[in-house]
C-alpha cells in the first residue's frame, strides 16, 4: 500500500496588465509654413506679359497724346514694392536722321493711371505709395505746340527706368485668398503716353518694360 | 497514562487528512482580461506622426493641400474615439498689416478612410460623427472656390471644432482576439487634414498638435 501525500496548493496567477487599457492616445502634429508671399499678374491671372500696340504714329495737327495700358492685379501677405525697367528703344527699318530726332524713351510717358484697392478681401486700412514723377492717376500731362509734354525730373518716362526703380510700394495687400481670389488684388493699371511727331521713321519701335513686385 | 493516551489521539487526528485513501486538492487560476482598446500607427506602434505641410504658397487655382495619417484601431469591447487640437501657434510670425492669419477654422480634419475587414475583426459598425460638423470627409473634401477657404463652419469639421476633447467616431467591438501585432484584427482608419494655401500673414512655422483618444467606456 503506498502512502498517498496530497499537497494542497493555492496557486494564484496574477495576470499582468497588458499594454493595452481602456483608454489609448496618440497624436498627430500639423506643421507647415506660409512664406511672404506676392504675385503680379494680368487681369486674367496669370502671367503678366502684354504688349501695346500703339499703331503707326503719323504726325497730326492736334496735341492728342496716343495712350495704352496695362491692368495689372497684385497680391501680397506682407509689405511690397514694384519696380521697372526698361529696355533701350529698338528700331527696325529706321530712316536716316538727317538732322532731325529719332524718338526717345524720354518721349513716352509711363507710370501708373489708377490703383484700385477697394475689393472686400484687400487688407484693411491699405495703402498704396506711387513713386514720384509716375503717379499720372490724374491723367497725363497736356501736351503743346504739337511736342512731348514730359518734363525731366517731373513727368516720368522710360527713360526714367532705365535701370529697376522703385514705381510703387505699399502695405499688405491681401487679407487671404489666393492667385484665384476675385477680390484680394490690387489693380494697378500701368500707362504709357507718347506724341506722335516728325520723329525719324522707322518700320517699328519697341521696348520692353520689366515689372519685378517684391515683397522685401 | 490517561492523559498520554489523550494526547497520542490528538496527534492521529491531526494528521488523519494526509494520510487517508483519497485526498483532493485545488489549483485556483485567477486573473482579469480588462476592456482594452488600443490606437496605433501602421506599424502597430504607439501613435506620433507629424503631417509636414510644407511652405504653402498661394497658387492661382482651388486646389487644397492634403495628407493623411494611417492608423489602426482594436477593441474588445465599444469604443468611442475623440481628438482634441492645440491652439495654432507661429513662430517668425510677420505683422498682420490688415489681413488674416491662418486660423483653425481653415484645416480641415476628418476621416478619409475607414475599413473594418479581417479574418480577425467583429462584425460590427462604425459611426462616424457627421454633426454637423461633419467629421465624415470619405467622400471628398468641399471643393474650394474663388480661392478661398472652403469649409463652413459648423458644417464641416475643422481643427477649430477640436479645441476640446470632441468624440468624433464610435463602434461596436472590434477585434474578435489576438493582440497589437495581430495582422487582421484592427479597423483601419485613416484622418486627414485639408488646407487652402492663400495669402495668410507669412510665418516661419504653424503647427497644432492634434490628441486621439480611443476609450472603452
Amino acid at each position: 500500500m503506498s502512502t498517498l501525500k496530497t499537497i494542497s496548493l493555492a496557486a494564484i496567477v496574477i495576470m499582468c496588465a497588458l499594454a493595452v487599457s481602456a483608454q489609448t492616445t496618440g497624436t498627430i502634429t500639423v506643421s507647415g509654413s506660409q512664406p511672404a508671399a506676392c504675385s503680379l499678374t494680368n487681369s486674367s491671372d496669370t502671367a503678366l506679359s502684354s504688349t501695346i500696340a500703339l499703331g503707326a504714329m503719323t504726325p497730326a495737327a492736334n496735341n492728342t497724346l496716343v495712350t495704352g495700358t496695362a491692368v495689372t492685379h497684385l497680391r501680397s501677405n506682407k509689405a511690397y514694392v514694384v519696380s521697372a525697367q526698361a529696355t533701350a528703344l529698338s528700331f527696325t527699318g529706321a530712316g536716316i536722321a538727317d538732322g532731325g530726332n529719332a524718338m526717345a524713351l524720354s518721349d513716352i510717358g509711363f507710370g501708373l493711371t489708377a490703383v484700385d484697392a477697394t475689393a472686400t478681401n484687400v487688407a484693411s486700412s491699405h495703402t498704396d505709395t506711387i513713386a514720384s514723377g509716375f503717379d499720372y492717376t490724374s491723367g497725363w500731362t497736356a501736351a503743346s505746340n504739337g511736342l512731348t509734354p514730359f518734363v525731366v525730373g517731373t513727368n516720368s518716362t522710360l527713360n526714367d527706368v532705365t535701370s529697376n526703380t522703385q514705381v510703387l510700394s505699399g502695405t499688405r495687400l491681401s487679407k487671404k485668398g489666393n492667385i484665384a481670389t476675385n477680390n484680394n488684388a490690387v489693380v494697378a493699371t500701368f500707362g504709357v503716353a507718347t506724341l506722335p511727331q516728325y520723329f525719324t521713321p522707322n518700320t517699328t519701335f519697341s521696348s520692353t518694360v520689366t515689372l519685378t513686385m517684391t515683397c522685401p | 497514562m490517561r492523559k498520554h493516551s489523550l494526547n497520542l489521539l490528538a496527534i492521529l487526528a491531526l494528521f488523519a487528512p494526509v494520510v487517508a485513501g483519497q485526498a483532493t486538492g485545488t489549483i485556483t487560476l485567477s486573473g482579469t482580461l480588462p476592456a482594452a482598446c488600443s490606437m496605433t500607427d501602421t506599424s502597430n506602434n504607439s501613435l506620433s506622426t507629424t503631417v509636414a505641410l510644407g511652405s504653402l504658397s498661394p497658387a492661382a487655382n482651388n486646389t487644397l493641400t492634403t495628407s493623411t495619417v494611417s492608423t489602426r484601431l482594436r477593441s474588445n469591447k465599444a469604443y468611442v474615439l475623440s481628438a482634441q487640437a492645440s491652439a495654432l501657434t507661429f513662430t517668425g510670425l510677420a505683422t498682420t498689416g490688415g489681413g488674416d492669419t491662418l486660423a483653425a477654422g481653415d484645416i480641415a480634419f476628418g476621416i478619409t478612410g475607414l475599413t473594418r475587414s479581417g479574418t480577425n475583426v467583429a462584425a460590427g459598425t462604425d459611426t462616424i460623427v457627421t454633426g454637423p460638423p461633419s467629421f465624415d470627409y470619405r467622400g471628398g473634401y468641399p471643393a474650394p472656390t474663388n480661392g478661398l477657404t472652403p469649409f463652413v463652419a459648423g458644417t464641416n469639421g475643422t481643427l477649430n471644432n477640436l479645441a476640446s476633447n470632441t468624440q468624433i467616431q464610435s463602434g461596436t467591438r472590434i477585434s474578435v482576439k489576438g493582440n497589437n501585432i495581430t495582422s487582421n484584427n484592427y479597423v483601419t482608419e485613416t484622418f486627414g487634414i485639408a488646407l487652402l494655401s492663400q495669402y495668410f500673414t507669412p510665418n516661419t512655422t504653424f503647427s497644432s498638435t492634434i490628441t486621439l483618444t480611443l476609450t472603452c467606456p
